[in-house]
């Protein structure tokens, strides 16, 4: 399953990469922390309605988290955080969380295509590039606007 | 450790930017409307743009084979850099950093205006600055001049990068048939000469041509991106070796450096300065790899001709006009040698000698031809008995003709090893017979660079020295420092 989006195929992520790459370097500041601050709650939200299990919600809905560059909105989960009650930071136990394992019994059963992240990721990509996109446009204008 | 989830929501950003960056990639058409669409249909514009937007996502599998020929056509694009119309990356900024400048103060005349009739939301106000600035990104011109006028600046924009490109290409082309030929005459498949790369040193550091790629500005970006100058310095004038090594470890570096910025994205992405710091660096080193991919470039298409030259017997052809030339010359002086036929009793010229003579060497001609067109001599056996000029190569082959197949064999030999005259081979076999021992290459392996040198510490008065490792080569081909 394809989830990411190529930038080949949509004239507005061109348009969004474009703008910001060609902005000068405060404007280009600001939209990325203005996406970052709209994108997170999204992501979040996104991350722990996929998550089921208490370890699910502490290893990812609890850590996911949204990285903002000037091409790109990266998203993460099980990259920060410290040891959980039972042992392990999440991320030793992101991938077994995620991917499930077949010998450990606190995971869930093998699962390929993910449990939380990738099942989160694939439903709300396309709103959270949508909000990028319209992030930068308008916050690309209403700095045109102050000036 | 475990390895981290993370996932960009855009795929192919890499791709794209720096094939736009190049030059090579154009952003698709209407690009300028999308975005006007966006900041003027607020709500609505957010749901028909998530819809738009999952069903790019959709197209993304259908497209992934054209995306791999895009990336194809980027990395041979890339080469030549030239054949979009497209901005290079530097004019691009500057243009549309000047543009939102203008844009800047036009738009407030344009709020004014707009404030004052229309409604005075915040949507009102974007979209009346939305006209403006999506042209912007489609024609990289200057704004807030009337459409028509706009229009016409692009215009002239895009004439005179065409015009530009124009020239680029046909650059290009003139230094991959001058790499072609070197590859050629140095007949060792792929390989420049010591003679082609100290000119192209020399040409790079005494260039007053803006355009034109100086080893100042090699100097420049190296700096920047903190990769070796000297190194960039060979590679770009042609030096093979160097190139292949340098550019496996600058694709390499550059791609430690996007995992780097993709690591400093999840773990301190709130630090921009840290995340420029390492944007700045890969836009410079990206930079830097793009001269070793025109580099390569420039040799894979000089090696194709090289190639396609030996595939069509091309040696063969030129040994052959060679040996035409010479029995021409020989047939000319022959004809023109009046004084020779003149009777020393009467003073008067022979004509039946003359036409005797002329006969006879007619007959020598073709018969020298046809003989070494039969014999079964190794092309540096014969390349030594063509070098004799007729009249002892004619000896030579009838003598060759009336040997005993064993004699033959033996003449066959010599000859090879005489036609070689300090070749790799009879190196190679003096080397292995002196293992141990060091050799010093005959003189012919190193050309006179003083005045060269002498440039080059003129155009670099301070501190960047120019280290120029020397590949003696002789006429096969074979290495011998």
């Amino acid at each position: 399953m394809t989830s990411r989006i190529s930038v080949f195929n949509s004239k507005e992520l061109q348009g969004t990469i474009l703008l910001v790459r060609g902005a000068a370097r405060e404007i280009a500041k600001e939209i990325r922390q203005r996406t970052k601050a709209v994108i997170l709650p999204e992501w979040q939200e996104a991350v722990k309605a996929e998550s089921s299990t208490p370890l699910e919600m502490a290893v990812e809905a609890a850590t996911a988290r949204v990285a903002v560059s000037d091409q790109n909105v990266t998203l993460s989960v099980g990259t920060v955080g410290r040891a959980l009650s039972g042992g392990g930071t999440p991320r030793e136990l992101i991938v077994g969380t995620e991917f499930g394992a077949s010998t450990k019994k606190q995971f869930k059963a093998r699962n390929k295509k993910g449990n939380v992240f990738y099942p989160a990721a694939a439903k709300v990509i396309p709103r959270l590039a949508s909000l990028w996109v319209q992030t930068t446009i308008r916050t690309f204008y209403e700095i045109l606007e102050r000036k | 450790m475990a390895k981290d989830i993370t996932l960009g929501i855009s795929a192919d950003t890499r791709e794209f930017v720096s094939g736009v960056d190049k030059g090579v990639i154009k952003p698709l058409d209407g690009i300028d409307k999308a975005l006007d669409d966006v900041a003027k249909g607020g709500d609505e514009a957010g749901r028909k743009l998530e819809h738009s937007l999952d069903g790019a996502r959709r197209e993304t599998s259908q497209f992934k084979r054209d995306q791999t020929e895009l990336g194809r056509a980027t990395a041979a694009g890339q080469k030549v850099g030239t054949d979009s119309i497209e901005l290079n990356a530097g004019q691009r900024t500057k243009i549309l950093r000047t543009s939102i400048r203008q844009a800047g103060a036009n738009a407030k005349t344009a709020l004014a205006g707009d404030l004052s009739s229309m409604s005075t939301s915040a949507e009102g106000a974007v979209s009346s600055v939305g006209n403006t600035v999506g042209g912007i990104l489609a024609s990289f011109g200057p704004i807030g001049i009337g459409i028509g006028a706009a229009v016409g600046v692009a215009t002239g924009i895009i004439g005179g990068m065409l015009q530009k490109s124009t020239e680029r290409t046909k650059k290009f082309r003139e230094e991959v048939k001058t790499l072609a030929n070197d590859f050629i005459e140095t007949a060792g498949v792929g390989e420049a000469s010591i003679g082609l790369i100290s000119a192209a040193l020399k040409e790079a550091a005494t260039t007053t041509d803006k355009e034109a790629v100086s080893l100042a500005k090699l100097h420049d970006v190296a700096d920047r991106a903190g990769s070796s100058y000297e190194d960039l310095a060979l590679a770009y004038a042609g030096n093979q070796k160097v190139l292949k090594e340098l550019k496996k470890t600058s694709d390499d570096y550059l791609d430690s450096l996007y995992e780097q910025l993709n690591q400093e994205m999840v773990n301190n992405g709130n630090d921009a300065d840290r995340v420029q710091a390492i944007d700045k660096k890969i836009r410079a080193q990206e930079e830097y790899n793009g001269y070793l991919n025109d580099a390569s470039a420039k040799a894979k298409d000089a090696a194709k001709q090289e190639k396609l030259f030996l595939a069509a017997g091309g040696p063969e052809m030129v040994a052959k006009t060679e040996l035409l030339k010479t029995i021409d010359s020989a047939y000319d002086e022959t004809a023109a040698g009046v004084k020779d036929f003149i009777d020393k009793e009467s003073g008067l010229f022979n004509v039946a000698k003359y036409i005797e003579a002329m006969g006879k060497r007619e007959k020598a001609l073709e018969d020298y031809q046809t003989t070494l067109a039969t014999v079964q001599l190794s092309p540096a056996a014969r390349s030594f008995i063509e070098k004799q000029g007729v009249e002892s190569a004619a000896s030579f082959l009838a003598g060759y003709k009336s040997a005993t197949p064993a004699q033959q064999k033996e003449l066959d030999r010599l000859w090879s090893e005489a036609g070689k005259n300090n070749s790799g081979d009879y190196l190679d076999a003096v080397q292995a017979g002196l293992k141990g021992k060091t050799i010093t290459p005959p003189a012919i392996a190193k050309p006179d660079i003083s005045k060269f040198d002498a440039d080059l510490k003129r155009y670099f008065s301070t501190n960047h020295v120019v280290k120029v490792t020397l590949e003696g080569r002789l006429r096969s081909g074979k290495r011998i420092v």
